[in-house]
């Protein structure tokens, strides 16, 4: 990084967390620190809620997916507008007029204290293990740019946005957010557009389309119905139905969002913003990953992006067969990058039949290649004793600092930082308020008044924050963040979700039937995942429906008079 | 008594649902159109 690079983190940095500190003068009761005397207008709330989803690990690993596997990802988000339309007619009203702090209070109203406690330590232990791999995405990042060790840059990264979430409640996580996603935005759209002027003079962006195209990296919809595969139109439309109904209607850290809203409408209209924008904005981000991919049909790039595994087998006792493997990866590209630029030709010289021919010599010299790359990356698994290495996540920050000019890579970087300190602050408030609401005012001390609700809330996050950094340590050696994130949500989502739905939906539910049906739901789960070979999406389907029958089916064992929400009434 | 407390074929019609309702099927509409677009996109340039 150059100097202008640092001043542009620097001012980015100095700015979110002035911005930040300066709302403690609104965090000093309970209602302001947890819930911002719910009076934020839509648009800040609607931002907000896109800022927490949208991490880190979104622009670091979606843009790596999109540069090895393509745009497939993108029907993962198929179910979102959809779950955000069955949210804004069933939970917003719901929790909004219960004035709870947490979505976890309503259980106990409808059904009974265990079961609120059971739904919120799920939350704590599932959102307490994903925080950890929010913060793990940037500091690999940081470890790269900087050459700091991983360990350093967690800590750093994790520390300094607990340290402001910790003083400014959720009213900063808030208007912090919307700040964020505009640094978000425009460095991405700049990261699009230098993107595209790197491109040799003769390849326009359709050219640039067409290559991607041909090696299969512009499929967006995907209809083979294979419940092993993990990203088709089925598994995004169903399990991603269900994984967003129990996201965006169960986590605490995306309900506690719409909380902070002036009114039901406002609440509504929040989540609808998300339903407008979220696929065409995922859209983006992997464009930036599929069109990485196109520069580097002109630029050699790294066999193994991640440089330090790079060095250590170069240098190891392997160093001669891995040399080897370079050169080989060397004569690969260079006949890659003459077919890539035979195909743009053909394809202009409008001639179909030598462009059919140009096509398959490129997609031939490509899949070449990465059979190379595959051996290089299968040595690395190899000779570093890590059978789950892969340098995905290596591939955009790699890109960035290498070719981006100065100043540029400073605004990425900041929306990356960005990125990460939006979600990361708003997931470690939402652990905050649960464990304060819903286990020290519920459990520990009951009559707790507003100023050690809010201290004990502090207490909270800054614990969470640290917690979240030692979980880090360990996500940096998984796969695909993107798909670590998602699969540590997946294991308990849909089951968090099919106690919503009986509690919401099936007013013959009883308590005997939600908590012992949440236990089977979370079993299921775990065979499904430890036995079969289904997709992760798809077990936010598995759980929420084994909940909602199982709860059923025992709830009718139930011959006790209704719920106390239900004699209430 | 608040409503949210009740079962949802027991809520009552807020004002303004009729309006709500239009927004919801704009917005199915427009992930339909979105889909659509991504799905000719995908098969504009993958052919």
């Amino acid at each position: 990084m150059r100097l202008l690079d640092w001043a542009v983190v620097a001012a980015y940095l100095i700015y979110i967390i002035w911005d930040g500190v300066r709302m403690t003068k609104h965090s000093k009761h309970a209602e302001g620190y947890f819930l911002a005397n719910r009076s934020l207008p839509w648009w800040a709330v609607g931002l907000s809620v896109m800022a927490t989803q949208l991490s880190a690990i979104t622009l670091v690993g979606t843009t790596g997916q999109a540069y090895s596997d393509g745009m497939r990802f993108i029907q993962f988000y198929y179910g979102l507008p959809f779950a955000m339309i069955i949210l804004c007619v069933t939970a917003v009203p719901f929790f909004y007029r219960a004035k709870v702090f947490t979505a976890y209070e309503y259980l106990e109203k409808r059904f009974d204290l265990k079961t609120r406690t059971l739904t919120s330590f799920f939350f704590l232990i599932s959102r307490g293990l994903g925080v950890g791999v929010i913060i793990a995405a940037p500091s690999v990042i940081l470890s790269i740019v900087l050459g700091w060790s991983e360990v350093w840059t967690i800590f750093a990264m994790g520390l300094s946005t607990t340290a402001y979430t910790m003083v400014g409640g959720v009213q900063a996580v808030t208007w912090t957010d919307v700040k964020q996603v505009i640094v978000i935005f425009f460095g991405l759209f700049v990261c699009l557009f230098i993107i595209v002027a790197k491109f040799p003079a003769d390849v326009s962006l359709g050219d640039a389309l067409h290559l991607a195209g041909a090696t299969g990296r512009l499929t967006t919809i995907d209809t083979t119905f294979d419940l092993k595969q993990t990203y088709t139109l089925w598994s995004g439309l169903i399990g991603g139905l269900f994984l967003m109904l129990a996201y965006f209607g169960c986590d605490q850290s995306q309900v506690q969002r719409y909380l902070t809203a002036k009114s039901v409408n406002e609440g509504r209209t929040s989540l609808l913003m998300s339903a407008f924008v979220k696929i065409p904005m995922q859209f983006l981000i992997l464009l930036v990953g599929v069109l990485v991919f196109v520069f580097y049909q002109f630029e050699r790039p790294p066999m193994i992006f991640n440089q330090v595994e790079d060095s250590r087998i170069a240098q190891g006792a392997r160093a001669n067969e891995y040399g080897a493997l370079q050169a080989e990866y060397a004569g690969a590209h260079a006949a890659r990058q003459q077919a890539a630029g035979d195909y743009v030709r053909a394809g202009q010289s409008g001639d179909a039949a030598i462009e059919s021919a140009a096509r398959q010599q490129y997609v031939e010299a490509n899949n070449s290649l990465n059979e190379v790359r595959g051996r290089g990356v299968a040595l690395v698994k190899e000779a570093s004793g890590k059978p789950t290495f892969t340098d995905v996540n290596y591939v955009f920050p790699t890109f960035v600092v290498q070719h981006m000019p100065a100043g540029v890579v400073g605004l990425i970087i900041a929306a990356i930082f960005a990125a990460a300190m939006s979600s990361i602050s708003a997931e470690l408030n939402a652990l905050a308020t649960a464990t304060t609401i819903d286990f020290y005012r519920r459990h520990l001390r009951p009559n707790a008044d507003d100023r050690r609700s809010v201290l004990v809330g502090r207490i909270a996050t800054g614990v969470w924050g640290v917690f979240a950094c030692f979980v880090a340590l360990y996500a940096t050696t998984l796969g695909s963040l993107i798909e670590v994130v998602n699969r540590f949500g997946s294991f308990f989502y849909g089951s968090l979700l099919g106690v919503f739905v009986l509690a919401v939906a099936v007013p013959r539910a009883r308590s005997r039937g939600a908590f012992w049906g949440l236990l089977f739901g979370i079993a299921s789960v775990w065979i499904a995942s430890r036995f079969t070979d289904i997709a992760f999406l798809w077990f936010n389907v598995i759980g929420c429906l084994a909940v909602v029958v199982v709860g059923y089916l025992l709830s009718l064992t139930d011959r006790s008079a209704p719920d106390p929400i239900r004699t209430r009434e | 008594m608040s409503d949210f407390n009740l079962p949802l074929k027991d809520k009552p019609r807020a004002d303004g649902e009729t309006r709500w309702r239009a927004i919801y099927l704009a917005v199915v509409l427009f992930t339909v159109l979105v889909i659509g677009a991504l799905w000719l996109f995908s098969r504009a340039f993958s052919s």
